[in-house]
């Protein structure tokens, strides 16, 4: 779900002008993981901030063989969103609710079913958080997914589908 | 179902229209439930606020400069930036300044018991006349002392002293205070096995020149790698300094040691006098005007500094590439040391930080079940 531009591969490219296009293509996708992942939108700010900053100091590190660029960024992502958690020990809510801004009610139904799927993300233990955060709101795909969790394409297909039936059958009940 | 086995199906189907929904396409209508899931949760993804969005792209544009200069980077981040250097290089400087210790201690090297070998042995530009030949190169051989009664090295007195052996250069230069003193010297020289008859001949050389007499040589030249050289002599105490000189600098020899001793017997000569000991006079007035010096000559295989005086100091491709190899052998040695000190430091840093690693992984994976 990349709102800007998809970085361009040429060879050429300096190691900055390929992290700038890295950050444009990424802003705001790792803003949307790491705002779901921790749920409170001033450290999911900061912890966007010091994702780029360490892509940026790291970015000569990076290699390709092991991976693409995205993902690698994701992966710093992740260990700097893990570590905000780990520091705070807690869950923090939201300061805002970012489907207030961004979407518009279309009908009673549609509502209902939009706030019992908040209610049923808001009970998602932090890895079926995670698994959202990256499928639906960052925008990988399932080999991306496998390579920042660090598991088997087949088994990030296999959780997705039951995070899915879980908030599924969250929206059904009465 | 466990993660890792394949997907059913039907599992298939329904992430196929997963991404089917996320990407806009039409959906399969068996799965049209899950895709309206997909687009509801699709839809509650947060934006950035456009004051956050607006301030963070300022900080890219200025590549985080202000910012990477006020917050400290963690020190894993430091590790990334330099890799595992900032723990081997503090390591790397010990591993050097211990090796730089070892091989500047007094002791520690091989050659520090005999600095004074390494001044210069100047070849002399034409052998001096000479009174005595020396004996057959083959074979032991005893001069005899051309003279009886030579004095023999008066034993240690309470008034005499000793210099270090360190001096190449001309022997003592006493004060002339009138003063009766008996001089002896021992001087320990070093030689190439092949040129122990050669160097023994110029000590020969040097007495002759000297005007100064052999008491007892013994010279044994194998031709191999044995050989050995002793002289006892007994030279005019005026020219001593210069005898000594000249001993020091011989062509091929090294000095590996040299004592210089002085014995005050202006006393000693009063009393001899008052009580009219004439023999006791005679043997200390000679015994002032004859100074002894006892000359060895062992084999010796000079190193670089001093090989390079002992052949004369000219300059050859054969040298030269002795000396290089030497010098690669030394650095070598040190690499190989140094290596002996960083290989297991690096080691243990790599496994300490693999381990480091880990912990900090499962700590994070930790801090996502707790939430």
């Amino acid at each position: 779900m990349a709102s800007l531009a998809e970085p361009p591969t040429h060879v050429s490219l300096s190691s900055w002008e390929r992290f700038e296009a890295l950050y444009r293509a990424s802003r705001d996708d790792i803003y949307a993981y790491v705002a779901t992942l921790l749920r409170d939108r001033a450290a999911a700010e900061d912890v966007t901030s010091a994702t780029f900053e360490r892509a940026y100091r790291k970015r000569r590190t990076f290699d390709r063989r092991r991976g693409e660029e995205r993902a690698w960024l994701f992966g710093i992502a992740r260990n700097a969103a893990l570590d905000e958690l780990r520091r705070r020990r807690r869950l923090a809510r939201l300061a805002t609710d970012p489907v207030e801004t961004d979407l518009v009610e279309d009908d009673a139904e549609v509502a209902l079913r939009r706030t019992a799927l908040r209610a049923a993300l808001a009970q998602l233990p932090a890895r079926d958080r995670e698994l959202v955060a990256l499928k639906f709101h960052a925008g990988l795909t399932n080999a991306e997914l496998a390579g920042v969790l660090g598991v088997s394409e087949s088994a990030v297909g296999t959780r997705i589908h039951r995070v899915v039936e879980k908030l599924r059958k969250a929206c059904n009940e009465p | 179902m466990s993660p890792d086995e394949p997907q059913n199906p039907e599992v298939t189907a329904a992430l196929a229209a997963i991404d089917a929904a996320i990407a806009g396409e039409p959906t399969d209508p068996d799965h049209a439930e899950v895709a309206e899931i997909a687009l509801l949760v699709a839809a509650e993804r947060p934006a950035p606020a456009p004051e956050f969005a607006a301030g963070l792209d300022g900080r890219v544009e200025r590549r985080f400069g202000r910012a990477s200069r006020d917050v400290a980077p963690a020190p894993s981040e430091r590790r990334s930036r330099g890799g595992w250097w900032w723990i081997l290089a503090p390591l790397a400087g010990v591993a050097v300044g211990l090796i730089a210790l070892i091989a500047l201690a007094p002791g520690g090297g091989s050659q520090s018991s005999s600095s004074s070998a390494t001044f210069a042995l100047k070849p002399r530009a034409s052998a001096p006349r000479s009174a005595l030949r020396s004996p057959a190169h083959a074979g032991a051989q005893s001069v005899a002392p051309p003279r009886a009664g030579a004095l023999s090295v008066a034993p240690p007195h309470p008034a005499s002293r000793s210099e270090a052996p360190t001096a190449a250069g001309p022997g003592l230069q006493l004060p002339a205070t009138g003063r009766k003193l008996i001089q002896s010297s021992q001087l320990s020289l070093g030689a190439p096995s092949s040129r122990i008859d050669t160097v023994a001949q110029e000590v020969f050389n040097v007495v002759g020149a000297q005007n100064g007499f052999v008491n007892s040589s013994t010279v044994t030249a194998t031709g191999g790698t044995g050989g050995y050289a002793r002289f006892q002599l007994t030279m005019p105490s005026a020219t001593l300094p210069q005898t000594m000189t000249e001993l020091s600098r011989l062509r091929y020899a090294t000095v590996l040691s040299r004592t210089d001793k002085v014995e005050d017997v202006t006393g000693q000569l009063a009393r001899a006098k008052r009580r009219h000991q004439k023999a006791r006079v005679r043997a200390l007035e000679r015994g002032v005007a004859y100074s002894q010096i006892a000359v060895t000559i062992a084999p010796y295989a000079p190193g670089p500094a001093h090989g390079h005086h002992a052949h004369g100091g000219g300059f050859t491709i054969g040298r030269a590439a002795r000396i290089a190899l030497q010098v690669l052998t030394v650095i070598g040695g040190i690499l190989l040391i140094a290596m002996a000190v960083l290989v297991p430091a690096a080691l243990v840093g790599l496994a300490g930080g693999r381990t480091a690693g880990a912990v900090r992984h499962r700590r994070r994976e930790r801090a996502l079940d707790i939430a």
